[in-house]
């Protein structure tokens, strides 16, 4: 996806954008179709019609069904893999609505749905600051906590900012809404460039940005430090970038300049807010961007499509495009335009945090640590030296989300490839006969928090291993046999199972999975596709993996 | 703003609200255009209502059931 200056984007990203010029934009081709089920008291179509040109941005078409308007929520039609969204005027209800049966009503009702459907559910809260909305919306926020992929869709957001013009009674019953038209633009905008993207898409991993008249106006090596302008625009965009860096987002710099220029600005400008640790990859220097994105993508162990590249110049980002056509761009015009974006740009924002993400810019720091460590050491020396710590937890629902993120978004380690949403996770979390095991992972360095998932289930006397997924984060610490191992163990030895039998399919960046269930099971000619079945006792490296020079301790052995 | 600017801006937007390509001079009704149902009628109000920097009333909305008598309302409320 790239953003550029077309009229389209400005159409897109306008404050006071007009209903026509969103329904004058042309549906571009290759977009996914994405399945919406809406249950609604009020006319949510004047809110759907103008929700494609924003979800068109993220790769995504909409194909909207309308139930009809239902004040009880009786969820008659639902088709179970669709996104279900969930938008009510709760005043409607009137003075009921402000009770706590009211309030244990509607949780009731997600609950009901969330049994129905596997797919996420998008549920809007209550546009209003009145106590009793206050209320309702935070005991919303606790039931989405709790319930496996409820999202909660923030219309009070937009109605503080909108205060009056956000209502429109005017001609409420012949609209069939109270909601004023721009605030049905406003809604669309923030459901299709941040809510469902986010409920939809793995997140953008880092922003790469440029330097000169990105980051500030004027060229550093031509302007000097002290000719170069920051406006207060620029100082919302870094204010921005450092609100992104505190959710896990990595940032870079991706600048065809003089990294001593760059390291003299962050000195002597006091206005300009980023240093150089806050940066987890630069890339400064006067080869290609293309050349310099591959750089950063290394340093950061992420694929470049994972990366969103900020630049002022058309060029740069063309050459980009060229060499890398899934990579997330964004042309700078303006301070404003690219705070914007950066507040709306699809699949950056809106994402839950999970205890893994504030750990992995530290990691990342650990990584370099660690790669030094492994020069000096070698084998079990180095295992030891590193002082690793697993703790494992078997059917942890606390951790579903977790869980979920790592079978849907490692590649390198994932070895069945199977993806579980965070509801089937859940499911399986509950269900008699299977095991899911998360392990965390800490060494000398730093805490890793869950970096790796084994979903499991029995099969009389085997262990059928549906998906090892371990985070990239995790690899290259030569520890995963160990820790695979000193997972399986307990449970094979709790259930008296004998064999365990492993899925493996192949897919385009998981070879490092099937080298590794090579060599860990001993087996030659692992088949993609189907299970292989090896005898717990006859694994080759079982003995040497058990007495690794690593600890461990189980957190939760139950269920 | 003149008719002539007026019609074509409606019928633009009444392009938009029908899915369809409408010539300046063709008249389009309710009766006659079947995807001109009463939510594209309100889509097609408010599009006309941020255009022109009008505003309707609910009574106004449902007597407006062609193109020339869109374009005659919005004529009479530039004039007031």
């Amino acid at each position: 996806m790239t953003i550029t200056n077309t009229i389209e984007d400005e159409v897109r990203s306008a404050p006071s954008v007009k209903r026509a010029d969103l329904l004058r934009l042309i549906e571009p081709p290759g977009l996914s179709p994405i399945h919406l089920r809406v249950h609604r008291n009020y006319a949510f179509e004047l809110i759907g019609s103008v929700l494609p040109p924003f979800l068109w941005m993220a790769g995504l078409k909409p194909i909207v069904a309308y139930g009809d308007y239902d004040d009880t929520l009786t969820f008659s039609q639902i088709d179970p893999a669709a996104v279900q969204i969930i938008s009510l005027d709760f005043e409607r209800y009137g003075e009921q609505a402000y009770s706590a049966e009211f309030r244990n009503w509607f949780a009731g009702r997600l609950e009901n749905l969330r049994v129905k459907n596997h797919g996420p559910i998008i549920v809007s809260n209550w546009p209003s600051e009145s106590p009793n909305a206050g209320r309702f919306n935070l005991e919303l926020e606790k039931i989405a906590d709790r319930l496996p992929s409820v999202f909660v869709w923030e219309t009070v957001e937009i109605f503080r900012k909108m205060r009056t013009e956000f209502f429109d009674e005017r001609v409420a019953v012949a609209k069939g809404t109270r909601l004023s038209n721009s605030a049905c633009i406003e809604l669309a905008r923030s459901l299709g460039l941040i809510r469902l993207p986010s409920a939809l898409l793995p997140r953008i991993k880092a922003v790469a940005v440029d330097l000169d008249n990105t980051l500030y106006e004027g060229v550093l090596g031509e302007d000097s430090v002290e000719g170069i302008h920051i406006s207060a625009g620029h100082g919302a965009i870094y204010k921005e970038l450092l609100r992104l860096r505190e959710e896990g987002v990595f940032l870079a710099i991706l600048s065809k300049n003089d990294e001593r220029d760059f390291v003299e600005l962050c000195q002597r400008r006091r206005d300009f807010l980023l240093k150089p640790e806050h940066f987890s990859a630069i890339s400064i220097g006067w080869q290609t961007k293309s050349e310099g994105l591959v750089r950063i993508a290394e340093q950061l162990h992420i694929g470049v499509d994972s990366i969103l590249v900020v630049d002022d110049n058309s060029g740069e980002i063309a050459q980009i495009r060229t060499g890398h056509v899934n990579t997330p761009l964004l042309h700078s015009r303006s301070p404003e335009q690219t705070l914007f974006w950066l507040r709306h740009y699809p699949a950056l924002n809106g994402y839950r945090a999970n205890s893994a993400t504030p750990l992995r810019i530290s990691d990342l720091k650990a990584s370099r640590q660690r790669d030094l460590l492994r020069v000096s050491a070698s084998g079990t020396d180095y295992l030891r030296e590193m002082q690793i710590e697993l703790t494992y937890a078997l059917n942890s629902m606390s951790s579903r989300g977790r869980l979920a993120e790592l079978s849907q978004k490692t590649t390198q380690f994932n070895t069945g490839l199977r993806r579980f949403s965070e509801v089937e996770v859940a499911r399986r979390l509950e269900a008699p006969g299977h095991c899911t095991i998360s392990i965390s992972m800490r060494d000398r360095f730093c805490d890793s928090g869950i970096i790796g998932a084994i979903f499991a289930r029995m099969d009389g006397d085997r262990l059928l291993i549906e998906e090892v997924s371990v985070s990239c984060r995790a690899l290259g610490r030569n520890v995963e046999s160990p820790m695979i191992a000193l997972a399986l163990s307990p449970v094979i030895d709790r259930y008296g199972l004998r064999d365990v039998s492993f899925l493996f399919r192949k897919g385009p960046r998981n070879l490092p999975a099937h080298m590794w269930l090579t060599s860990f099971t001993g087996v030659p000619d692992i088949a993609d596709g189907s299970f292989t079945s090896v005898a717990w006792e006859k694994i080759s490296q079982r003995d040497i993996c058990l007495s690794a020079p690593v600890a461990y301790r189980w957190e939760q052995i139950t269920g | 703003m003149t008719r002539s600017q007026i019609q074509a801006a409606v019928v633009e937007l009444l392009s938009i609200t029908v899915g369809r390509p409408i010539a300046p001079s063709e008249s389009v009704t309710r009766d006659s255009e079947p995807s001109w149902d009463s939510l594209k009628h309100v889509e097609l109000i408010l599009m006309l209502e941020e255009q022109f920097a009008v505003q309707f009333s609910e009574k106004e909305m449902a007597a407006l059931r062609s193109s020339g008598e869109i374009v005659q309302a919005i004529e009479e409320k530039n004039a007031t």
